[in-house]
């Protein structure tokens, strides 16, 4: 999905880099190094807006600072795990992200798979009866308005439409994308029924969190390190990718024990999964 | 507010970063040695702009740094609300209370047919429907407190073993001569023997769902009054999905649901901190 906000940040950022490249001539002998820390900094803009979990834990790590969500735990320079010290016992929280809902809200099919809902409910038992630790699976469920969900299945409709016509009435209609924008047409108009049905579009947040223990920090973060790649191998059978979580958007989920963020701002600090 | 002050900020830091690049621009060649620490500014400038997307929620903390330290807030995250039923936070200057719904569900798909199934995980997606807000549900794995229940057995156990040992010394009757009482009283006592050593030895677990909803004051008690206020809703909504009946969370349960060491009792840390170590079980 297309990240209009990101593209806009980078696009103007990469616009004023470019105006000092293209008059980087007027530098003299030093126009070069110009060029050069302007390109490092597109590139630098780049990786904040779209991999700011690699670039801010970088920056934690090299500069060692530690960070205090608040005043009962800390975050270490590795932006990786929350750890909370009770009575000399240390308990490190890590999160895990994960879409299980491929299953119905961005599924292809126009219909709920009822063997795949039906098992779904089977391996979230064998999940629980296999993991001998504490973890949370936790899902934030956003509500989209109606009329702005239906306006989008609406153009995107016209958009694809345009496209069939213009295959099918092209000089070579090719018979498999023909085929491959009915089958499109075909989700939307399913999309759209179930709206007129009276479902609400949802985008959703899904994460697995986790804590260990342990009588020293390195014990705790060492234990939930096993955990967790317990964890992922578990959520497994649920066919989903699995990665943890590290940098800012650790500090709102341990944010979000606390508070449920409203819309704008949760779709501002996660991507969210419709 | 926070989004429109990001923005502004983001604008302000471009829009300088532009002017400085012009600035530059315009200024003759053969003062390069001007030019390019004022280029390199407006790079940083630039930088800077992006980065108010993700991160301007430490800028503040940033310019406090002690000691390789970054302290985003040094206080309580939150407090207990005075009536014990939600929990009250404070960012700046506005104010966020929580609600939180118990949702006794005891199902087990072992216990479900197929159709059960299916219907269980469509009631869920509907379950995500209910409100116009957003609001989060969770289902958590936690260690039990066994204490309490060890504690009835190890009652059990020292009740059956005085009346043993009181039915050995009336009757006088050894190990391989038991009346049947007093041999129904020695099964019993192995029978609790084995349950407390089984008991001692397995790591107790209970699953708990909840879901936790939020609402906005401009005090503490315009908030609570609307996050209890979304929480009974949504507690009813939850109620009629699933046929149980869903209600707001108060007090230690709340800080079950929400403080990581509740979910791990101290009374089975040791079992937990020795079974990692290879000491346990």
């Amino acid at each position: 999905m297309m990240d209009e906000e990101g593209l806009m940040y980078v696009g103007m950022t990469s616009m004023v880099l470019l105006v000092l490249i293209i008059t980087a001539g007027s530098y003299g002998p030093l126009a070069l190094v110009v060029v050069v820390l302007a390109a490092v900094a597109v590139m630098v803009n780049i990786a904040i807006n779209y991999a700011d979990f690699i670039v801010f834990p970088m920056f934690t790590n090299l500069l060692g600072l530690v960070t205090i969500p608040s005043g009962r735990s800390k975050i270490p320079k590795t932006q990786d795990v929350i750890i909370k010290s009770v009575n000399g016992i240390y308990y490190a929280t890590g999160y895990l992200t994960g879409n299980i809902y491929g299953y119905v809200f961005t599924s292809e099919q126009t219909q709920d798979d009822q063997t795949v809902l039906a098992g779904a409910t089977d391996r979230w038992e064998r999940i629980v009866m296999n993991a001998d630790f504490p973890f949370k699976i936790n899902v934030v469920a956003v509500p989209e308005s109606i009329q702005k969900y239906r306006d989008e299945l609406d153009g995107q409709r016209g958009f694809l439409e345009f496209q069939l016509s213009r295959e099918v009435n092209g000089s070579n209609p090719n018979q498999m994308v023909v085929e491959e924008l009915q089958r499109k047409l075909g989700i939307l108009q399913a999309k759209m029924e179930r709206i007129s049905a009276g479902e609400r579009p949802l985008n959703t947040i899904m994460y697995i969190e986790s804590t260990a223990v342990g009588i020293s920090e390195k014990e705790a973060i060492d234990n939930l390190s096993g955990q967790l790649s317990q964890l992922q191998t578990l959520f497994n059978s649920f066919d989903l990718s699995i990665s943890r979580i590290v940098g800012r958007e650790l500090y709102y989920l341990n944010t979000l024990n606390y508070r449920v963020f409203g819309e704008a701002e949760l779709g501002k600090i996660f991507q969210l999964q419709k | 507010m926070a989004l429109e002050f990001r923005l502004m900020l983001f604008v302000i830091l471009l829009s300088a970063a532009f002017a400085i690049v012009l600035i530059t621009a315009a200024v003759p060649s053969q003062y390069f040695y001007v030019k390019v620490p004022l280029a390199i500014v407006a790079i940083l400038l630039d930088v800077f702009a992006i980065s108010t997307r993700y991160f301007t929620y430490l800028y503040e903390p940033f310019t406090k740094i002690k000691n390789h330290t970054m302290t985003i807030e040094g206080g309580e995250p939150y407090i207990l609300a005075p009536s014990g039923n939600a929990i009250v936070r404070r960012e700046g200057d506005r104010v966020y209370a929580t609600a939180f719904i118990k949702m006794p569900l005891y199902s087990s798909a072992t216990e479900m047919e197929d159709q059960e199934k299916f219907d269980f995980a469509v009631s869920f997606s509907k379950m995500l429907a209910l409100m116009k807000e957003p609001f989060r549900i969770t289902t958590q794995l936690y260690v039990l407190n066994k204490d309490e229940y060890v504690e009835k057995i190890r009652a059990r156990l020292s009740d059956v073993q005085d009346r043993y040992n009181m039915m050995v010394d009336r009757e006088g009757t050894g190990k391989d001569t038991g009346s049947p009482e007093s041999n129904r009283l020695r099964g019993e006592l192995t029978m609790w023997k084995n349950m407390l050593d089984n008991v001692n030895r397995a790591r107790g677990h209970s699953l708990a769902s909840f879901a936790a909803i939020s609402a906005e004051g401009g005090n503490d008690e315009e908030a609570i009054n609307m996050a209890l206020m979304k929480g009974e809703e949504l507690a009813s909504g939850i109620s009629a999905t699933y046929g149980i009946n869903a209600s707001l969370a108060s007090g230690n349960e709340i800080l079950e649901f929400i403080e990581p060491e509740k979910n791990i009792p101290v009374a089975n840390l040791s079992q937990n901190i020795m079974s990692r170590s290879g000491g346990g079980e």
